[in-house]
C-alpha cells in the first residue's frame, strides 16, 4: 500500500503561474442559491397571468377548479421548459460560477418535476372538461385532441417529453450510449416548438392578451438566442480562433490515455485548473460526437493536456488519434476550481480513479505548502493510479501530502475512505476545504463519510462523472 | 425522487390555495350574468363591448317604436357582444309581450368554447324563458358566454320596448 508523504516544510518552487486572485466568498453554494431565486422569481408573473385572466365567479364548481389547476400546471410547465433549456444553454456565467455539475443536477430534478406537471396539465384539463360537459374522459380526450386548435401538436410534444423523461430515468440511461441519450434529448426543442402553438391558440391567457403574447414570445426568443450564441456561435468562433490540434498521445495506464494539445493564444480562453472542456476530434468516427474531459494539467498559453479513461463510450479509440488532428471544443466550463475555496483554509483533495484529472491540475496550482494541501488518491488496483509519478514529483517539489489508497471498497467498515480512516490521514479534516472527484457512486459515499467526519456541506466541493 | 415528490405535494397545495383565494376574491357563485359583466368590465381584463348589429338595427328600432303601444310581437335581434372567445348574439322572439323563445345568432367559436356553448346555451335559454328577462345566472364554466348572452338578450328586449 503506497503511502507517500513528504514531511519537509521547505518553501516549494511553483511550477505553474501564480494562483489567480480569489473572491472573498467561496463560490458555489451562494451562486446556486441565487440561481434558484431567479428561477423562482419567474413563477409569480406566470401565476399572475392566470389570475388576471380568470373571473373569480367562474370557479364555483369542482370541474372548474380542476380546469383552473390544469391551466396553471400548463403555464408553469411551459415556463419551466424554458428554464430547463436556459439552464442547458451553456451560459458561461452559469457554468463557471454556479458550476456545470450543479446546473446538471437542477436540470435533472426540475426536468422530472416538469414532465409530471405536463402530464398533470393534460389529465386535469381532460377530466375537468369531461366533468363539466357530462361526457366520459376518454371521448372528451378524443374531442380535445382532434377538435381543439393545435392540441394534437401539443399531444405529440407530450409524447416527446415522456420519451425524453423515460430515457433519462437512471435505469434506462445506463443502458444507452451517451450519444443516443443526447440526441433523443434534443427532441425537447421540437417539443417546445410544437407545444408553443397550442399555448396561443387555446390558452386564453395568451389569445386574449397581446401583452402576454409579446412577453411570452420575447422570453422564448431570449432563451433561443442564448442557445444559439453559447452552444453554437461561441464554440465555433473559439475553435476557429485557437486552432487546437492533437500534438501527442501518451498511454498512462490500462485504458487511460493523455492527449497533448497545442493551439494559439490558449491563455485568452481563461481556462482554470479543475475545469473541463467539451472536445470534438475531427477524425473519422469522432467528429459527430463531443465529450467532456477535464484538463489534467494547468493550462499553458500554447498547450493543454487532457487525460481520458476508457468508459466504454468510444473513448478507447482516442488512443489511435494521429498527431495533427484538428480539435473543436466548447468551454472551458466548470466551477470545480480554486474559486470555490476561501483563501484562508487548508485544502484536502480526494480523487477516485479517473477523477484524478481535475484534481491533478488543482494539486499543482493551488497555493500552499507542506500539509496545507493534501491529496488522497483512491484506485481499485495499483496500475490504475494513473499520473502517479507526476503527483509524486509535485509532492516532492512542494513538500505536499500525497496518500494513495488501493483496494476494493468492500463493506462500509472496510472502506479505505471511511470517516475514521480519513481523519487518521488528515486530523484537521473538519477545518479544510475538500475537493472530491470521482465516479458518482464514489463521490456520494465519500461525501457522506466527510460529513460524518464533521466537514460542513458548504466546504465539500464535488465533481462527479457518471459511468 | 423524494425531493420531486415533496415538490409536487407543495405545488398541489399551493395551486389549491391559489384557486381557493381566487374563487373567494369577489363573492361566490352563482351570480347574475348581467352583474358579472359590469365587474369584469371594470377589471379591464375582458374586452367585452356591445356593438349594434348593422342593417337590422333600424328595423328593430322601428319595431320597438311600433310595439311601444301594443304588446310586442315578433323577433328582435340583440347586440353583438364580443367576448374573448368570440362574438355572442341572440334574437328574442316575443308573442304578445311574452318571451317565447331565444334564437342564438352567433356563438363563440373553436375548441373548448364551442363545446362549452353547446351545453351552456340551452341552459341559458331555459333560464331566460323562465325568468322572462335577461337577469339570468352565470352557467358554471361558461362565464363569458353567459355574460354575452345576457347582455345581448337585454339589448333585444330593450329594442322590443320591454
Amino acid at each position: 500500500m503506497p503511502a507517500v508523504s513528504a514531511p519537509t516544510s521547505r518553501r516549494p518552487r511553483h511550477r505553474s503561474a501564480p494562483p489567480q486572485p480569489l473572491s472573498a466568498l467561496p463560490a458555489g453554494s451562494l451562486w446556486s442559491r441565487a440561481l434558484l431565486l431567479v428561477i423562482c422569481a419567474g413563477v409569480p408573473p406566470v401565476l399572475f397571468i392566470w389570475w388576471q385572466n380568470t373571473i373569480a365567479g367562474s370557479l364555483g364548481s369542482v370541474s372548474a377548479c380542476l380546469i383552473a389547476a390544469g391551466s396553471i400546471a400548463g403555464l408553469l410547465a411551459a415556463y419551466l421548459l424554458l428554464v430547463l433549456v436556459a439552464l442547458m444553454a451553456r451560459v458561461p456565467w452559469l457554468e463557471n460560477r454556479v458550476g456545470s455539475d450543479v446546473i446538471a443536477r437542477y436540470h435533472r430534478s426540475l426536468g422530472e418535476y416538469t414532465v409530471v406537471l405536463v402530464c398533470a396539465h393534460a389529465l386535469l384539463l381532460v377530466v375537468g372538461y369531461a366533468w363539466q360537459s357530462g361526457t366520459n374522459p376518454v371521448s372528451e380526450g378524443v374531442t380535445v385532441l382532434f377538435d381543439y386548435t393545435d392540441v394534437w401538436l401539443s399531444a405529440i410534444a407530450l409524447g416527446l417529453l415522456l420519451l425524453v423523461g423515460a430515457v433519462s430515468a437512471r435505469a434506462v440511461r445506463r443502458k444507452l450510449s451517451y450519444e443516443s441519450w443526447y440526441h433523443i434529448h434534443l427532441l425537447v426543442y421540437l417539443a417546445i416548438g410544437l407545444a408553443f402553438a397550442h399555448e396561443f391558440a387555446v390558452g386564453t391567457e395568451f389569445s386574449a392578451s397581446l401583452r402576454n403574447r409579446l412577453l411570452w414570445s420575447a422570453a422564448h426568443i431570449v432563451v433561443g438566442a442564448a442557445v444559439v450564441l453559447f452552444r453554437i456561435l461561441l464554440p465555433l468562433w473559439r475553435s476557429l480562433r485557437h486552432r487546437v490540434r492533437v500534438s501527442g498521445v501518451v498511454q498512462e495506464g490500462p485504458g487511460v490515455v493523455s492527449l497533448h494539445l497545442t493551439g494559439r493564444h490558449l491563455d485568452r480562453l481563461g481556462a482554470e485548473p479543475g475545469q473541463f472542456l467539451r472536445w470534438r476530434f475531427l477524425a473519422q468516427g469522432h467528429w459527430w460526437q463531443s465529450h467532456p474531459y477535464s484538463l489534467s494539467a494547468p493550462p499553458e498559453p500554447d498547450s493543454l493536456r487532457i487525460t481520458v479513461k476508457d468508459l466504454g463510450d468510444g473513448s478507447a479509440s482516442l488512443a489511435r488519434l494521429r498527431p495533427g488532428t484538428r480539435v473543436w471544443f466548447e468551454g472551458p466550463y466548470g466551477a470545480f476550481t480554486a474559486r470555490r475555496s476561501s483563501r484562508a483554509r487548508r485544502v484536502l483533495l480526494i480523487a477516485g480513479g479517473a477523477g484524478i484529472t481535475p484534481i491533478r491540475s488543482l494539486y499543482e496550482s493551488l497555493p500552499g505548502s507542506g500539509s496545507d494541501l493534501v491529496l488522497i488518491y483512491r484506485a481499485s488496483r495499483p496500475e490504475n493510479l494513473v499520473l502517479y509519478r507526476e503527483l509524486e514529483a509535485i509532492a516532492h517539489q512542494r513538500g505536499l501530502g500525497l496518500f494513495a489508497r488501493v483496494g476494493p471498497r468492500g463493506r462500509p467498515h472496510e472502506d479505505p475512505l471511511r470517516a475514521a480512516e480519513l481523519r487518521a490521514i488528515v486530523p484537521d479534516l473538519a477545518e479544510r476545504e475538500v475537493y472530491l472527484c470521482g465516479p458518482a457512486g464514489m463521490t456520494q459515499t465519500v461525501g457522506a463519510h466527510l460529513r460524518t467526519a464533521g466537514v460542513p456541506r458548504r466546504r465539500i466541493h464535488i465533481e462527479a462523472f457518471e459511468l | 425522487m423524494r425531493r420531486i415528490t415533496a415538490g409536487l405535494a407543495a405545488t398541489t397545495a399551493a395551486v389549491a390555495l391559489l384557486i381557493g383565494v381566487k374563487a373567494n376574491s369577489a363573492g361566490g357563485a352563482p351570480r347574475s350574468a348581467l352583474a358579472g359583466l359590469g365587474s369584469s368590465r371594470s377589471a379591464g381584463s375582458t374586452p367585452t363591448g356591445a356593438a349594434p348589429s348593422p342593417g337590422r338595427t333600424a328595423a328593430a328600432a322601428a319595431a320597438a317604436a311600433a310595439a311601444a303601444a301594443a304588446a310586442a310581437n315578433g323577433s328582435f335581434d340583440g347586440s353583438v357582444v364580443r367576448t374573448q372567445y368570440g362574438p355572442v348574439q341572440v334574437q328574442a322572439v316575443l308573442k304578445e309581450g311574452r318571451l317565447s323563445s331565444v334564437v342564438v345568432l352567433q356563438q363563440t367559436d373553436g375548441g373548448r368554447s364551442s363545446q362549452i356553448d353547446s351545453y351552456a346555451l340551452p341552459v341559458l335559454t331555459a333560464e331566460a324563458l323562465k325568468a322572462q328577462n335577461a337577469d339570468i345566472d352565470v352557467v358554471s364554466g361558461a362565464t363569458f358566454t353567459s355574460e354575452g348572452y345576457a347582455q345581448s338578450l337585454q339589448a333585444a328586449l330593450d329594442a322590443a320596448g320591454r
